[in-house]
């Protein structure tokens, strides 16, 4: 099988998994029951016991669509992803509101750029998943965003986290003023 | 903007235009630039939003979209039965 080298933007089913919650239900081999961990304090006090102590959790998954929204990332081959919103869900009023780009937390999908999709849906901003490439189904293809809509949803989900991407901005801003000083001397 | 060059040995400085920076040349080299003061208020202002844009937008999440992230995080009924799932998965 290729390599897939450029998901970023793409929607693809993905084997999505729900992040674990108390009772956290670890696996305690084949023919028993699961042994349930009433919370993280439990889990702690156990690592303590233990030098070594990984344990195999049992989670919850969900074969869904999703979009990509970060290129494979080094070392492991992972993405960012998001989880996707059926527009057929909302209200009238809420899914126009998505359509006119009006409501931050949920990003248009056009159905024209997403015919892998059978109903118009909208990506969840809020709802970022880190995955290994190998769980998504890069074999079909179920629709891209262009350039400028993936970066308008990349300020949006950057907002949405509140990430502060001052020094970047400011960064970028420097070199470019630098570089428009080099251009004057010459 | 539109920009014009002078020497600085004729240098009288030039009522400013506005939309015209005149730039004022020594020796191959630009020594000074004269402008309008609506120009120069101009990049000023831009040097405020350089300031602004650094500082994110408020994130206003909707009821739909509090809804819709709620409802995606939130599991199901497993299927957790062995005829089912060999069924599913033959």
């Amino acid at each position: 099988m290729s390599r897939m080298v450029a998901p970023q933007g793409r929607a693809y089913w993905a084997v999505a998994p729900f992040a674990p919650e108390p009772p956290f239900r670890l696996y305690a081999g084949e023919g028993g029951p699961p042994v349930d961990v009433a919370d993280a304090r439990r889990m702690r006090a156990a690592a303590e016991k233990v030098e070594q102590h990984d344990f195999t959790l049992l989670m919850s998954v969900k074969p869904r669509p999703i979009l990509v929204i970060s290129t494979v990332l080094p070392p492991y081959d992972e993405v960012i992803a998001l989880r996707l919103k059926r527009l057929n869900t909302l209200s009238d009023s809420a899914a126009e509101r998505v359509r006119e780009g009006t409501d931050d937390g949920l990003f248009s999908l056009p159905p024209d750029d997403f015919p892998g999709l059978e109903l118009e849906n909208a990506a969840i901003v809020t709802s970022m998943l880190r995955l290994p490439l190998s769980a998504l189904d890069t074999s079909s293809e179920l629709g891209v965003i262009n350039q400028q809509a993936l970066v308008s949803l990349h300020e949006r989900v950057a907002s949405s986290v509140g990430l502060r991407l001052d020094l970047q901005i400011l960064r970028k801003s420097q070199e470019l003023l630098r570089e428009i000083g080099l251009r004057m001397d010459r | 903007m539109k920009a014009e060059t002078t020497s600085s040995d004729s240098v009288r400085i030039p009522t400013p235009v506005e939309g015209i920076a005149v730039r004022v040349r020594r020796y191959n080299r630009d020594r000074a630039v004269i402008m309008h003061p609506k120009d120069f208020a101009r990049l000023e202002a831009l040097d405020h939003i350089h300031t602004l844009i650094a500082v994110p937008d408020e994130f206003k999440i909707s009821d739909a979209a509090r809804t819709a992230h709620i409802e995606s995080i939130t599991p199901g009924e497993p299927i957790e039965d062995r005829d089912e799932l060999r069924r599913l998965f033959p």
